[in-house]
């Protein structure tokens, strides 16, 4: 029973990674802090 | 005249002519170089300077100091 | 009825923090020049209909960049309700030369004095109701940072959209200019809107060659040309430049007052005196960065990064190192006794291993019962051979003297007895992250696989790279300091002399500068450069400067071959420098890529103490959106590997792996196919392997990978955590070959992304993850070949290729730089037919 309470979760969270990274790469995400849209070209 | 990139730092002239491409001149005008304006040279490293053109500071190459006449 | 109202005015001059505040749009300030290359749309704060695009910061309308080009079409071709003009009080004149172009666009334009407050406390003043006045536009002051006069701003400029009056020219040229622009304003055709002629009509006159791409029909006025020409015995793009300044000149007069004070060199000018020295530049900046990466890498970062791996994500730690000290007094007490144990059991190892095997199993065990352990014990002891074994071990006394002490059965027994310190009954104890989700699965009666999964992989994984977080912020916060003080555009200045002897220009600097954070603006920041082999060039060569990703991979090979030496971290920085000038030598010397690099020439802004907000702000963006990558990419990479790596042919059979079955796994599998393309570089187990190629991904996945390869395998007695057991794979030299090809080859996917979208070209975006991949493979190669000469490892095939390939380099460096022949020839004889 443990074990599927924990699987679930576990899911939840490997689901909710992805639908956050395909949802960035509908805005254009980039790596390093912001869209690129609104990215001033330094980031340093 | 001589051009920009020989005169020392500290010292302030005024800008005789500016030579170089089209291109080149109306950029370095929109930035504050123009005949019959002032240029104080901040600093100069072996021909790139940091000069004072209408109260900015403005950092150029060599090859551009070269071109403009004081 | 949604209204425009565009932001224009110069770089630097505030407009991106204005447009923050009114918008509310959490953006970062920086200090150079160039800083916004997009367009940027937002709404206004409390007004629905209003939305505010915020413009490139341009110079003029004259377009010799493409921000300025941007800007211009924009306004031109949108036609937005208003302007809002930003103006920097502190340099106005140049500022001003912008607001007279806008204002012949013929949109209404609400100016907004900037840095009034800098302007106050150097005695300056200048008299807006003059100003507007002989301007004929409506200007009001405002403290963008400070935000006062902000909302007054905007309402204004949302005022004069509503209204959309036609716009009076206040000012005038010389009246024979006037003249020459009336009669072209005549031969404009009704393609143009009226108010927007004189526009055109001066842009004609000035010669400027890209209005045409505005207009249908494009009418001749050479002739007018030519006039003003003759008469002013100057070009015309001169002559309207020379009649703006002196308009401007006249408004200074009247509508300011400089204070004595600002003569003689501001603050700004001093140290640029300095840190701009013909001399001392280079050594300031190396002294800069050195001590940046000290201080974030080797001192605060380990001590961080230590508490990190080895606490948090470890077995645990002291709150706020209450106990520590109990705790290292106790186990200083015991370390002579350990040191006992450990010397015989060595010893009882190669005398009698089998007997030694089976007592260590049991005693090694956690979960063994304690009857089970005594029992073993009195096995072990009473064996023959055991019985009579003595040997000596050393021992650090108190003084730190080391002494020989004889060990035997019984004093093997004696130290056995004693209790090894749990340093969880000292003071404050936190349990580790791991042991804590550990007893949890265990109570919640978990399975075995799941909670594998979990803490081997997922935890495991992402753990390693969480671990770097504080020493990241750490890194974060000085970086955005330099930036923010407005260093960083000296540093392009400085960098640029040297740039030039290699063909590339200061502003190739630049991308490289802002790549060190992440590769992916780094990139794009390449669109400034005009020069489009210059640009390509740079686009190929910014990933090679270590971005934040790479930095964990550089901790962690630092930790685990060098003991965190400060030179590693630095010496990958002077790396990726080297790869790029020397790839910006070798290509410019080729026929892709030669010709004289564009001019340089940028502001400076002055230098100011940044305010704590923005530097933890930036810091933070910067830190939040690498634990983020933490937990969405580098997460799904972890359970994917770990599925791979648990999964495999084992027995004959395909089905979950016990721990020591690593090696039959899936990814195994997969890795020994890819391993032995590594081999010369002398990393070719597939572990290593396996590590670079998830950091095509994102690079922080290599130490994730790391993380579970390495701290996974249960073989470690004493529970070492990826560092030692990473340390004992490869030699520190070929570790150094690793740490240089994951630095130079092609970044991750993003990073790649960006590269293609910038270089808009398939082909050229192959031919750059080529370049960078197979230099990196190259360099790696050379390292580890030569650098075994020195540790006495030579392997004859490898080096003669590795000296062939130095050499080759070297030509390619070294060889003279031919512009083509062809053309200079022409050119010569032209000169001599003239």
């Amino acid at each position: 029973m443990g074990t599927v309470i924990v699987g679930i979760i576990v899911l939840a969270i490997a689901g909710g990674a992805a639908y956050s990274l395909h949802r960035d790469k509908k805005n254009g995400k980039s790596q390093c802090g912001g869209d690129c849209s609104r990215c001033g070209g330094h980031c340093h | 005249m001589m051009p920009l990139s020989m005169v020392k730092a500290g010292e302030t002239n005024i800008i005789r002519k500016i030579g170089g491409k089209e291109e080149v001149r109306k950029f370095l005008e929109n930035l504050g170089f123009v005949t019959g304006g002032e240029v104080t040279v901040v600093s100069e490293i072996n021909g790139n300077m940091i000069v004072n053109v209408k109260d900015s500071r403005v950092a150029i190459g060599k090859d551009m100091a070269n071109k403009i006449m004081v | 009825m949604s209204i425009k109202i565009a932001l224009a005015g110069n770089p630097n001059c505030g407009k991106t923090t204005l447009f923050n505040a009114l918008t509310g749009s959490n953006q970062f300030v920086g200090n150079w020049p160039g800083v916004t290359v997009e367009k940027k749309e937002g709404k206004l704060k409390g007004h629905s209909d209003v939305t505010i695009m915020d413009l490139p910061g341009i110079y003029s309308l004259s377009p010799y960049t493409l921000e300025e080009v941007v800007a211009r079409n924009y306004l031109v071709g949108e036609r937005p309700d208003a302007i809002l003009n930003i103006v920097d009080g502190t340099n106005i004149e140049r500022n001003l030369y912008l607001s007279t172009q806008l204002m012949e666009l013929g949109i209404p334009v609400i100016m907004a004095v900037n840095m009034m407050d800098i302007l106050e406390k150097n005695g300056d003043k200048i008299h807006l109701d003059k100003l507007s006045e002989k301007l004929g536009c409506p200007v009001v002051a405002i403290s963008a940072l400070k935000g006062t006069g902000i909302k007054e701003a905007a309402d204004k400029a949302v005022d004069l959209a509503k209204k959309a009056a036609t716009v009076t020219i206040a000012h005038s040229f010389a009246d024979s200019v006037e003249a020459v622009i009336s009669a072209v304003e005549a031969k404009i055709g009704s393609d143009v809107a009226d108010e927007q002629k004189r526009f055109f009509a001066i842009k004609l006159i000035e010669k400027d060659d890209k209005i045409k791409d505005m207009m249908k029909s494009v009418p001749d006025v050479s002739a007018e040309v030519q006039k003003l020409e003759d008469e002013f015995d100057d070009d015309t793009e001169s002559i309207i430049t020379n009649e703006r300044y002196q308009y401007i000149s006249s408004i200074i007069h009247d509508c300011c007052t400089k204070s004595k004070k600002s003569e003689g060199g501001s603050v700004s000018d001093k140290i640029d005196k300095v840190v701009t020295n013909r001399w001392a530049a280079l050594p300031i900046f190396a002294a800069v960065m050195f001590l940046v990466y000290y201080i974030s890498v080797t001192t605060v970062g380990s001590w961080a990064t230590d508490w990190a791996n080895d606490g948090v994500f470890g077995d645990g730690w002291h709150l706020f190192g209450i106990g520590t000290s109990a705790y290292n007094d106790a186990a200083d007490e015991y370390a002579p006794y350990d040191a006992e144990i450990k010397g015989f059991l060595e010893a009882a190892e190669e005398k009698a291993p089998d007997v030694t095997k089976e007592f260590t199993e049991v005693y090694d065990d956690e979960d063994a019962q304690e009857a089970d352990v005594d029992a073993a014990i009195k096995a072990f002891t009473s064996n023959s051979a055991i019985k009579s074994l003595t040997t000596e071990v050393n021992i650090a006394g108190e003084d730190e003297d080391e002494e020989l002490v004889n060990v035997n059965v019984a004093t093997f027994e004696t130290a056995l007895e004693q209790e090894e310190p749990d340093p969880a009954d000292y003071g404050v104890w936190v349990p580790g992250i791991p042991v804590l989700i550990g007893n949890g699965l265990d109570a919640i009666g978990c399975a075995d696989w799941l909670s594998g999964l979990i803490l081997d992989g997922i935890v495991a994984g992402v753990g390693a790279v969480l671990g770097f977080v504080p020493q990241m912020l750490v890194l974060f916060i000085f970086l955005a300091f330099l930036e923010s003080c407005g260093y960083m555009a000296r540093v392009a200045f400085i960098m640029d002399r040297i740039f030039r002897k290699f063909g590339l220009s200061g502003k190739s600097f630049i991308p490289m500068l802002i790549g060190s954070g992440c590769g992916v603006p780094g990139v794009m920041a390449s669109r400034t450069i005009e020069n489009d082999r210059d640009r390509k060039m740079t686009i190929m060569t910014t990933t090679f400067i270590p971005c934040g990703a790479k930095l964990p991979i550089i901790a962690l090979i630092a930790g685990a071959f060098f003991d965190n030496a400060g030179w590693v971290a630095w010496s990958a920085y002077f790396v990726g420098i080297a790869a790029i000038i020397c790839s910006g030598i070798i290509l410019k010397k080729t026929k892709m890529f030669a010709g004289e690099p564009a001019p340089f020439v940028m502001e400076l802004p002055a230098y100011h103490m940044p305010t704590v907000e923005n530097v933890l702000r930036s810091m933070w963006e910067r830190g939040w959106s690498f634990i983020k990558k933490a937990g969405t990419i580098i997460l799904l990479s972890t359970i994917v590997l770990w599925f791979l790596m648990n999964f495999g042919w084992a027995d004959g059979s395909f089905g979950m792996l016990e721990a020591e079955q690593l090696d039959s796994s899936i990814l195994a599998a997969i890795g020994s196919v890819i391993a032995p393309i590594f081999a010369p570089l002398g990393w070719g187990n597939w572990k290593m392997a396996v590590a670079a190629i998830t950091g095509l991904i994102a690079k922080e996945n290599v130490v994730a990978t790391f993380g579970i390869l390495f701290g996974f395998a249960e073989v470690a007695e004493d529970g070492a955590e990826i560092w030692g057991q990473l340390g004992a794979s490869i030699v520190p030299i070929a570790a150094y070959g690793f740490l240089v090809f994951n630095l130079l080859c092609a970044p991750c996917f993003a990073a790649m992304g960006a590269i293609k979208r910038e270089m808009n070209n398939t082909k050229w975006f192959w031919f750059a993850i080529g370049y960078q991949t197979v230099l990196a493979y190259i360099v790696a190669f050379c390292i580890y070949q030569i650098g075994s000469v020195f540790t006495g490892n030579i392997h004859v095939v490898g080096l003669i290729i590795a000296l062939l390939f130095v050499a080759g380099f070297i030509y390619l460096l070294v060889r003279p730089y031919k512009e083509s022949d062809t053309l200079k020839v022409d050119m010569k004889k032209k000169a001599f037919a003239k």
